[in-house]
């Protein structure tokens, strides 16, 4: 499976070894040793140290802590990733999502409009704090998915700029 | 004595209240928005009452549908907790005239209170200290050259009508006067549509301290000490403590007549906070007054064994103060961490999500003011305030350790948290010598390194057993068969005392 972490993505395989299990970081085998301790709880042995991860898995996402640090995995569907990248590499496409589920304060831009690279396209609002989105390309905004006041999710895509 | 109150607030501070009003026998009525149908505080209350749609705007700050609810109960009482409509003078003067009790001060020292310019008239005629600088605004440079020079630099340059920090200028020499002045206006009036400015003098380093008054309605009044909250972001308290490093009993003794004297003059009755900012030389300036119960407000009873909020409903309900200043003692040490749902990573980027699972801190000394439960939706709407980690210690490094111990402990998955934060602050040596100035976090905390990685290869076999561990050809034979009553009997812990909602 690929895992992503701190928008790196990494390889991981794991696979049941007696009462242990084998596993594989980017091609590289590594002894580590997982015992479950709780519902939320493994005991993990790595170069002679015990230690608690707590772990909550929900949809794509991990969330993993230990001794007051927490993170945040992520787990990258390969097909979807494909289709992703083509999009992305090619640069022709920046799909706009909001960051947090929260509510648009304002819409900048209208459909069909040009915009350029770093331009404010959108506004949203969460918990009382506003963070602007911006476009990663020169283009023209080819969907606009939201107004003004709309509640939405952060999976959501809100707008979609491409290149002329 | 009250016989029902409704609690005007959610969260943490709700529950908080609540708990007070079980100790009392007071019968309580929650109020919440749509979307904090299923919040602690509305499980807790004996009684709810939906009084509106999510936005704060349409529930929480709705003062008729508040007070209709607490005379449909039946309520004697309404208390506002913090924020909100706490420090509203049209509520308190609303709540009084339906016939119910506000448990906070009279409206009129409320109001006061509120106004900046106001209550800083009031208190240069009581003889209280204030940041010195100008009446009013002026636009005639000679008079800013003028006060600039009877104060003393550094002089600090503000918009009237700013925040965040723009069109404010720090002036350190004569020669820069004039133009930060210019620049302020021209940056005031870009900002803000006004070049309104006016020059008070520049505290250099200062410390929040603030202290803790008590005022019932016989005229008794007391100070129960200091609370040290000089670790901010965004202007917001993160991290408090008492008592504070900085005040010897001397200064301690002084402060706490001066925050009397300040409550008597706004004739003010109730619990309440003074603010004040303390600089190098032990000089302090009044700041304003919360005229309501505070976030940290239990560091103070953890370390004088007062509780604050029944006090604040016995005050209320007509009691006098069961104490003389002579008796309050401070007792050891006591930290707080307000444990936010944001993103320290990324300039404290609120996180709203589901509470997947949570781990309480536990042990002597660990207090945990928790508003939230496993399988609660923060909602986006609110504060993202998700619970208070207080703890006591017999002395600040006890206290310190202790907290390190507790923030490690308290597991909070499904929404990101300020807990690593906190524990960077802690273990920082500035914060260890007490080095604790309003400016801590901008000047300590800008080269945080991410040490998430250190164990990257143990997280990663996290994740991976727990994708594993959900493929369903791993299920084991035992499941098929009739289940043990091991395994249908659900969550429960042996001799657990606590309650559990989920």
């Amino acid at each position: 499976m690929i895992l992503l972490f701190n928008g790196k993505k990494i390889n991981v395989e794991i696979e049941k070894n007696n009462n242990d299990f084998n596993l594989t970081i980017d091609n590289e085998k590594k002894n580590i040793s997982i015992t479950r301790f709780s519902d939320n709880c493994l005991l993990i042995n790595y170069k002679n140290q015990t230690k608690k991860y707590y772990f909550s898995k929900s949809g794509k996402f991990i969330f993993v802590n230990s001794d007051g640090f927490s993170s945040k995995l992520e787990i990258v569907d390969e097909e979807e990733e494909n289709q992703f990248s083509f999009d992305k590499n090619s640069g022709n496409k920046d799909n706009i999502k909001a960051p947090m589920p929260g509510s648009i304060v304002k819409v900048l831009v209208e459909s069909g409009q040009k915009v350029s690279e770093g331009e404010p396209l959108i506004i949203v609002e969460a918990m009382k704090m506003e963070t602007t989105l911006y476009s990663s390309i020169d283009g023209i905004v080819t969907e606009l998915n939201v107004q003004a006041g709309e509640q939405v999710d952060s999976d959501k895509i809100l707008l979609v700029v491409e290149k002329e | 004595m009250f016989r029902k109150i409704l609690i005007a607030n959610r969260s943490e501070i709700a529950c908080r209240v609540i708990r007070a009003c079980k100790e009392l026998d007071i019968k309580t009525v929650a109020v919440f928005s749509e979307a904090d149908r299923n919040s602690l505080h509305v499980l807790m209350a004996d009684e709810s009452v939906c009084i509106g749609p999510s936005p704060a705007l349409q529930s929480y700050l709705n003062i008729d549908a508040i007070i209709n609810a607490a005379l449909e109960t039946k309520c004697d009482a309404i208390h506002p907790g913090y924020g909100f409509l706490s420090e509203k003078y049209d509520f308190n003067k609303k709540v009084n005239e339906a016939g119910l009790v506000f448990i906070g001060s009279k409206p009129e020292p409320m109001k006061l209170l509120g106004s900046k310019v106001e209550s800083r008239k009031t208190m240069i005629e009581a003889g209280i200290p204030v940041i010195p600088g100008m009446k009013g605004s002026s636009k005639n440079i000679d008079d800013y050259v003028k006060l600039a020079e009877e104060i003393g630099y550094p002089v600090l340059i503000k918009a009237s009508d700013g925040g965040g920090g723009k069109g404010m200028r720090v002036v350190h020499n004569p020669e820069d006067l004039k133009p930060s002045v210019e620049s302020a206006m021209r940056e005031s009036q870009s900002a803000f549509g006004s070049d309104i400015v006016f020059l008070e003098k520049y505290i250099e380093s200062p410390r929040h301290v603030e202290i803790q008054i008590a005022a019932d309605n016989y005229g008794n009044a007391v100070y129960l000490f200091e609370r040290e909250c000089s670790i901010q972001r965004r202007h917001q308290k993160i991290i408090e403590e008492t008592p504070s490093v900085a005040l010897n009993p001397e200064l301690r003794k002084k402060m706490g007549e001066t925050a009397v004297k300040v409550i008597k003059a706004a004739n003010y009755n109730n619990l309440g906070t003074v603010e004040f900012l303390l600089d190098k030389k032990n000089n302090f300036y009044f700041l304003e007054v919360n005229t309501r119960i505070q976030v940290e407000h239990p560091v103070t009873e953890m370390t004088t064994g007062v509780d604050l909020v029944k006090l604040q409903i016995k005050i209320a309900a007509g009691e006098e103060l069961p104490f003389r200043q002579d008796d309050l003692r401070q007792n050891g040490h006591s930290i707080e961490c307000r444990i936010y749902a944001e993103d320290a990573d990324n300039n404290f980027m609120p996180s709203a999500g589901k509470i997947l699972f949570l781990k309480e801190p536990v042990g002597p000394g660990i207090r945990y003011d928790c508003g939230i439960y496993e399988g609660f939706e923060v909602p986006i709407y609110y504060d993202p305030i998700l619970a208070k980690l207080i703890v006591w210690g017999k002395n600040r490094e006890e206290a310190r350790k202790r907290m390190i111990l507790a923030l490690k402990d308290n597991v909070i998955l499904g929404v990101q948290t300020s807990i690593r934060f906190m524990l960077d602050v802690l273990e920082h040596p500035e914060f260890i010598a007490g080095n604790t100035f309003t400016n801590f976090i901008d000047i300590n905390m800008k080269d945080r390194i991410n040490h998430s990685t250190n164990d990257l290869d143990s997280i990663l076999a996290v994740g991976a057993y727990s994708v594993f561990n959900e493929k369903p050809q791993n299920v084991s034979k035992v499941t098929n068969e009739m289940p043990t009553p091991w395994q249908t009997i659900g969550k429960w812990e042996i001799a657990n005392s606590s309650k559990r909602i989920s």
